[in-house]
């Protein structure tokens, strides 16, 4: 039965030009073209967005919780904390990842930048050493750079464009007595 | 040393810290939370079905397009909740799958008929209304992608109340039939909206577990007293009268006294002899059955094109 399911695909949004793309949650689609298209109508309804990023959620890496970090730590000594793990190939430190920061729990998890590293335990060390200052119950997703897709600039007007008339989507557009201002 | 991850686990409850979906979490939390959360979704998508009945005779352009916006919110509420129930590690084809084989409930309002027009009216009013008592406190809820996905339901909820209000206000102000109809409408979804609720307290064994895991942050009842009086004066303001003879302002309590439900029926309903329940199953089950083909030309679509998209890279 499951074998026939759709991959699933996890969705950030930029709600303004100029913001960090913020997760806003994850949707089934066949392949990324559809997702995009189907994040626009799922997630940006009431003009939420002015780009959309999508990337399959299998290909989303997680830090282990903090507190659970210290469980293992010990036990797992990472081995790219060891000077002579770096004497590598160029093209293999070449990889870029992009990371994603969950400040506290709770909140979403938002794009803070990108970095280079040549595995997933490195990429999430490097994020937690560089992004988070070690902080207590931040979250860090990784990706690989080219995991990421993200709708054609010149789509954007046609994507967000139609939901500016929509204004009967909000609660203003109904005028009702004032004692019901609060509904 | 030993860290105990249950003890860690109720610590973050104390301090109002979120449970995120790699958290150490108790195996019923978790499944408690699936069977709220799935249901939850399930409402959503099956609450679709008795306004989407009148989409097509909307009196006029400005109610259809409300109305058509109104019904795929709802569609979108479904998906979010489904996506933060999939967090919990069941997938959507198994929530499908235990919806159609009705092994899963949805919110047993949905499996009245809307008989008339003053219905869209009545349901945006007093079913979204009773959804949003219920919903802006899941907002706070301790599991963070239920608690985020609360927060975008609850701020598109408000324009489906106002709509549906907007629409009694109109037809209580128009002719006499009108009125009657508005009227009629509210007799008939009152009492299945304040059961929307559910059990009353001493009968809802699992509420205080929920509430000391801070899923739940109000019991059934209290929520549901909440609801009825802020809806009085709703009423008034309509001039329509509320089907309730026992209805009367408790100087005491601070709270408006009320008739006794009928539990009967809503256990009638929420065993599957409801008015539409069969209809409504149906609906959902003829859709996933008829949408097979459409989900595998999509798939058969998705590999051609990365099939071409392959060579052309080559
Ligand atoms: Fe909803
Ligand atoms: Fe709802
Ligand atoms: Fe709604």
């Amino acid at each position: 039965m499951n074998q026939k399911e759709w991959p699933l695909w996890e969705v950030f949004i930029r709600s303004k030009q100029g913001l960090n793309h913020k997760h806003v949650g994850s949707l089934h689609a066949v392949d990324y073209d559809m997702a995009i298209e189907n994040a626009r109508d799922v997630y940006t309804r009431r003009m939420e967005g002015v780009s959309i990023w999508v990337i399959e959620s299998n290909q989303i890496h997680t830090s282990e919780p903090n507190d659970q970090v210290a469980l293992f730590e010990s036990a797992n000594q990472k081995i790219y904390k060891h000077p002579t793990f770096y004497n590598l190939p160029e093209e293999l430190n070449h990889t870029m990842w992009e990371v994603f920061i969950q400040s506290k729990q709770g909140l979403n998890h938002k794009h803070v930048g990108s970095l280079y590293a040549v595995d997933v335990d490195m990429a999430i060390e490097t994020a937690r050493d560089g992004y988070t200052r070690s902080i207590e119950g931040v979250s860090i997703w990784v990706v690989q750079s080219n995991q990421i897709h993200a709708n054609e600039p010149d789509e954007q007007d046609a994507l967000f464009e139609p939901a500016q008339d929509k204004t009967y989507r909000h609660p203003t557009f109904y005028i009702l007595p004032l004692e019901l201002n609060h509904m | 040393m030993e860290i105990n991850l249950e003890k860690l686990f109720d610590e973050k409850l104390e301090n109002e810290i979120k449970i995120e979906p790699k958290d150490w979490m108790p195996e019923k939390y978790r499944k408690t939370l699936l069977r709220q959360i799935s249901q939850h979704a399930h409402s959503e998508i099956v609450g679709m079905l008795p306004e989407g009945n009148w989409i097509t005779r909307a009196p006029n352009l400005r109610r259809k397009v409300a109305l058509l916006a109104k019904v795929q919110d709802e569609a979108g509420h479904g998906l979010y909740l489904y996506s933060a129930a999939e967090t919990l590690g069941m997938s959507r084809d198994e929530m499908f799958n235990d919806l159609h084989s009705g092994k899963a409930k949805y919110s047993s309002i949905f499996n009245y008929p809307t008989l008339t027009w003053a219905d869209m009216g009545a349901i945006g009013w007093l079913v979204d209304g009773a959804a949003i008592m219920n919903q802006v406190p899941l907002c706070r809820t301790s599991y963070g992608p239920y608690a985020r996905a609360m927060v975008r339901v609850c701020k598109e909820e408000s324009f489906h109340q106002r709509q549906g209000y907007e629409i009694m206000l109109t037809l209580s102000k128009g002719t006499p039939e009108q009125k009657a109809m508005a009227q009629d409408a509210l007799n008939r979804w009152w009492w299945p909206s304040i059961m929307m609720f559910g059990p009353n307290d001493d009968n809802s064994p699992n509420t205080a577990q929920s509430m000391k895991w801070k899923i739940k942050r109000f019991s059934n009842d209290e929520l549901r007293q909440k609801f009825i009086d802020v809806t009085i004066p709703q009423a008034e303001l309509l001039g329509l009268t509320i089907p309730d003879k026992d209805l009367k302002w408790n100087e005491e309590r601070g709270h408006n006294d009320f008739g006794t439900i009928n539990w009967d029926e809503f256990n009638q309903v929420v065993a599957g002899n409801g008015p539409c329940n069969k209809q409504r199953l149906k609906a959902r089950v003829d859709a996933w059955n008829k949408g097979e083909w459409v989900r595998e030309a999509a798939t058969a679509f998705a590999e051609k094109r990365s099939k071409r998209k392959n060579t052309q890279a080559a």
